[in-house]
């Protein structure tokens, strides 16, 4: 049974979110539709809408002399790895605090979420060092390794969801004979779903953005994920504002694509994940 | 989602991810790897200096098909750090790209860079303004040379829309009287006379370096950066602030420009609102490529009336060549050197809109705006390199930028401002 | 009406789960302990205790332990230890006050508001209006887009010179709200954070709505049936049940605004002369721009610090509180 809404209030809302949308997409919106433009049309009507569609742009992009391909390559295997191995290991970890209890889980739980209290180009200089030593750099296994020990924000925000899952839940599992693996594949990770869902979306978002690691640990130009790769439109020259705006739209436009594909796990959560009794 | 296929597909995603994990693993450098390449770093990324070094390379690569140039182009803001740090490491490049001056002596210091002393005095003839202190100041640390200019920029600039000027019956100016006069008639008819943008505290900065250099002249300044006499609230200096104040007082420059950065001060002058502009050079080199959509002209920075030394310009090596320690394939970068001021690669750079440090290269194949900035700056009784590339970081980039925007928000008087630009010399001395 | 929470599911609820096929499966000692054997316990931390150790806390030692050094980056053989110097020059350094106190008035304003607009809007988008999904997903956009774009527009749009806002102003008559914006050094912060807030609540309001989607729909049918109004069920039914989770999004957004860094960095880069600056900005500057590596991070290691601090504090009155339903 619904609960009947008084229009006026629901009239409300929508103008509410339509200005807060508004004011969000435009520059996005902005961005695409001058990536159409050419570099001088950019700068002489910054804000006009393209009188006729240049598609010079992109052409430039991907071209012979263009690198977008590749940096486009390095960024989906990069990103696409680190993020099942983000979720694969914060999910684990955060079901292990969650349920066991053992003495110092509190301190270890601090100890755990150091990594989202410093900014993470503190460590780049330290860092660089030490993928050195290691012999990663200028490799994917290098930038993987790294975003990996990015875990603090997904354990956190599982943890905090699995301890929300009513414990005679779990017990009763337990007590038919489940053991831990079990009850976490069978039980923990269906009911999480949209959880997980954010860690996936945010991560992804997160460490595809990512400049200044790939920038610092990688030495060849074949090597640039396309976060690195925007930044060559830029020189003492000037910008190339229409070839530049083109490559953002580009890149922006992949995480955009996973978060509509696991966005639906929010409606599937509204369906199947709430629990009924 | 049926339960079995849920727990197989965790399984499967964690088994994948750590197989390929480790399958990457190990595809790190190893020391074999550049010696199969000849490994470039450098800030040419697009423009002038895009198009030439990829002439260059391809010209070499079909001449050394076994040792092909590899290239890694970083852009200007990240090139400092990038390159910082990659000599850092145990894999730096085989040859650079440096903006020199301070930095080269920095990169010395830490025993980053190859004495090219040798190469350079067999070569040095085919250089424009070789000898002069500028150039020498660039790449020559305690008698040796460690880099070689490939390029020079001149601040000695600037770029005016002639269109805007016809329009509203206004001459080139020659003086810096009429210059004003000029800005006062544009700025009362509404238009902003000069496109500024300080945001990054450089480009306010450059003013006042052209104003500082025809003020004090360039031995002047050298010696405050020397530290051999003059100082930086000296009176000529604190003249210079007072011009730049000026300036701002009037109301010339842009609303914006506390705010705006380089590109939305070229974005300004290039949409054909406003008539005046100063930046280097390299701006120019831009222009070949991507002409601005108005009649656009150069001018030498105007000669202020009764200045000392007029006739003193600010101009530098801006990008130079240098040698890792580390690097490798040490004979073929000294080949590859040879190539790049070879005169054949630098009439193409030259062509594209660079300034070519090699003799004759502008003058055979530059466009006329660069012929044109080129014969002005030659002309000059003295010229004073970029002073932020001249002083440590913290007194150029750091105090320097921060109080030029000060003076030109009004915050500071000028005499407040030479004053601490001095008390900060003397601290990092 | 039981407004605690706490569900207690039947038999059958969890047979609808499908876990009988476990019961089938495995039988084992009746035995069931909160905690488990080591090997499961390590099992389930080790993967993420490894990489963390390895790629996160090293490179943090090592920033810790380049701190108290005088290294400016150029050359691995030339650091040398100097004792706490760096940090007793902190103390001496009135930029790092002034970073220090912009950094406390983005946290306090920034991570309020962020918190509150992402709650709100959560739970207007929950309402589930038609094209409710279409919001959800414009409002997560800003995240999607890397900051380097919304540096560029948001710049562009402010500037005086070039962009439309103070031409907008003057042409619906509010000519006297013009400024230089992001170049006048007294409000450029407070434009800042207001940016922060606007395009950073879309992460937060995630973090909500993955709570929302997943509560038990029985106790709000229960509020509706027993005639509460939306106001009534919002404050008894809904946020009780999001405490833990609003708990969450305080420590999230007091940390991220603490540690801020791309939005100033890409917008005013800590200018007009530090009036935007804070703490990452003024240790990056530091570090990488000026080649003082050992005392950019010790502004760093400082920042690390306070962060630590908020979050015991934390830890220790703010997650009880909030986690009571747990």
């Amino acid at each position: 049974m619904t609960r009947h809404r008084n229009p006026a209030f629901v009239a409300l809302v929508y103008v509410v979110m339509t200005i807060v949308a508004l004011s969000i997409a435009a520059p996005v919106i902005w961005m695409i539709y001058s990536s159409f433009k050419t570099n001088n049309a950019v700068l002489s009507n910054t804000f006009s809408l393209p009188t006729s569609l240049y598609l010079g742009n992109f052409a430039d992009l991907f071209s012979s002399g263009g690198n977008m391909l590749t940096w486009l390559t390095n960024s989906v295997v990069i990103t696409v790895l680190s993020v099942i191995g983000l979720v694969v290991v914060s999910s684990l970890a955060a079901y292990g605090f969650a349920t066991f209890d053992f003495r110092g889980r509190e301190l270890f739980f601090l100890f755990m979420l150091l990594g989202l209290m410093i900014p993470s180009q503190a460590l780049i200089i330290a860092g660089f060092q030490w993928i050195s030593i290691l012999h990663l750099l200028n490799a994917y296994s290098g930038l993987i390794v790294t975003y990996l020990g990015w875990s603090s924000f997904g354990i956190l925000v599982l943890r905090n969801f699995f301890q929300s899952v009513p414990k005679e839940l779990t017990e009763a599992a337990r007590l038919d004979g489940a053991n831990h693996w079990q009850v976490f594949t069978r039980i923990m990770l269906p009911l999480a779903r949209p959880s997980i869902s954010t860690v996936v979306i945010l991560n992804f978002m997160w460490i595809w953005n990512d400049f200044l690691y790939p920038l610092i640990y990688t030495s060849d130009e074949d090597k640039y994920t396309v976060a690195v790769g925007v930044l060559q439109f830029q020189s003492r020259a000037g910008v190339q504002w229409g070839t530049q705006l083109a490559a953002l739209s580009i890149a922006a436009a992949v995480p955009l694509v996973v978060f509509l594909v696991f966005q639906r796990q929010f409606i599937r959560g509204l369906m199947e994940g709430a629990i009924k009794s | 989602m049926p339960i079995a296929q849920h727990r197989v597909r965790a399984a499967v995603a964690a088994a994948g991810a750590l197989t390929l994990i480790a399958a990457l693993t190990g595809c790190g450098t190893s020391a074999g790897d550049t010696s199969s390449n000849l490994t470039l770093w450098s800030e040419w990324t697009n423009g002038a200096g895009g198009a030439g070094i990829a002439h260059t390379i391809d010209s070499w690569n079909k001449a050394n098909p076994d040792l092909k140039v590899k290239h890694r182009p970083i852009g200007n803001e990240q090139y400092f750090p990038a390159l910082r740090t990659g000599l850092s490491g145990t894999n730096p490049p085989d040859v650079i790209m440096l903006e020199p001056y301070q930095n080269t002596r920095d990169f010395v210091k830490a025993n980053k860079l190859v004495d090219m002393t040798s190469w350079w005095t067999a070569h040095k003839s085919n250089f424009i303004q070789a000898d002069a202190q500028s150039t020498v100041r660039a790449c020559t640390v305690n008698g040796k040379v460690y880099c070689v200019p490939v390029g020079f920029n001149s601040h000695d600039v600037i770029y005016y829309n002639a269109d805007l000027l016809a329009k509203y019956n206004m001459q080139v100016p020659t003086d810096y009287d009429q210059f004003l006069a000029e800005a006062a008639a544009f700025k009362s008819k509404g238009i902003t006379p000069i496109s500024l943008g300080d945001k990054d505290g450089w480009p306010g900065s450059h003013w006042y370096f052209n104003f500082v250099v025809q003020r004090c002249g360039a031995s002047t300044v050298y010696s405050a950066i020397e530290y051999t006499g003059a100082k930086w609230n000296d009176p000529c200096f604190v003249q210079a602030a007072t011009d730049l104040a000026k300036l701002a007082k009037a109301g010339y420059f842009p609303p914006g420009v506390a705010s705006d950065d380089y590109d939305a001060m070229t974005a300004l002058f290039l949409s054909g609102k406003v008539p005046f502009m100063q930046t280097g050079s390299w701006f120019a080199g831009g222009l070949v490529d991507q002409p601005a959509s108005f009649k656009l002209g150069t001018m030498a920075i105007p000669k202020i009336t009764g200045a000392a030394h007029s006739s003193d310009v600010v101009g530098e090596a801006g990008d130079t060549i240098a040698i890792p320690t580390k690097g490798h394939n040490r004979a073929q970068v000294y080949k590859f050197l040879n190539l790049l001021t070879s005169q054949t690669e630098a009439n193409f750079w030259a062509k594209q809109g660079y300034i070519s440090a090699v003799k004759g290269a502008v003058a055979n194949d530059g466009p006329p705006i660069i012929q044109k900035i080129l014969a002005d700056f030659d002309s000059a009784t003295g010229v004073l390199a970029g002073v932020d590339l001249e002083v440590p970081p913290k007194l150029g980039e750091d105090v320097m930028y921060n109080q030029v925007s000060q003076l030109l928000t009004g915050s500071v008087t000028p005499q407040q401002f030479s004053d601490k630009i001095q008390a900060t010399a003397e601290a990092v001395k | 009406m039981n407004v605690t929470g706490g569900v207690r599911p039947t038999r059958d609820s969890f047979a609808k789960e499908g876990t009988m096929a476990i019961s089938a499966a495995t039988r084992r000692s009746r035995r069931v302990t909160a905690q488990g054997g080591i090997v499961a316990r390590a099992a389930f931390l080790t993967p993420a205790t490894v990489f963390y150790s390895l790629f996160m806390i090293v490179p943090l030692l090592g920033t810790i332990f380049l701190s108290f050094t005088d290294w400016t980056g150029f050359s691995v053989e030339n650091i040398h230890f100097i004792g706490t110097a760096n940090y007793r020059a902190l103390f001496a350094d009135p930029v790092f006050h002034q970073a220090l106190g912009n950094t406390v008035v983005f946290v306090v304003i920034a991570a309020v508001f962020k918190t509150l607009a992402a709650l709100v809007m959560a739970l207007l988008v929950h309402m589930r209006l038609p094209l409710s999904n279409v919001f959800r997903s414009v409002f997560v956009l800003p995240s999607v887009i890397s900051v380097v774009v919304i540096g560029i527009v948001f710049s562009l749009i402010l500037s005086p010179s070039l962009g439309p806002l103070n031409a907008l102003l003057q042409a619906v008559g509010l000519g006297q709200f013009q400024s230089a914006w992001l170049g006048d050094g007294h409000i450029a912060l407070f434009i800042l954070i207001g940016l922060d807030v606007w395009l950073g609540f879309g992460v937060y309001m995630l973090l909500f709505l993955s709570r929302l989607v997943a509560l038990p729909k029985d106790l709000s049918e229960a509020a509706v049936v027993d005639g509460a109004t939306a106001f009534q069920e919002l404050r008894y039914v809904t946020l009780p049940q999001l405490s833990s989770v609003i708990g969450i999004v305080t420590l999230l957004s007091i940390i991220d605004s603490l540690k801020v860094f791309a939005t100033v960095y890409v917008m005013t880069n800590g200018g007009p002369n530090h009036a935007t600056e804070v703490l990452s900005t003024w240790g990056y500057f530091q570090a990488f721009s000026q080649s003082q590596v050992g005392y950019g991070s010790a502004v760093l290691v400082v920042l690390l610090f306070f962060t630590f601090l908020v979050t015991v504090a934390w830890m220790i009155f703010l997650r009880p509180r909030t986690e009571r339903n747990s």
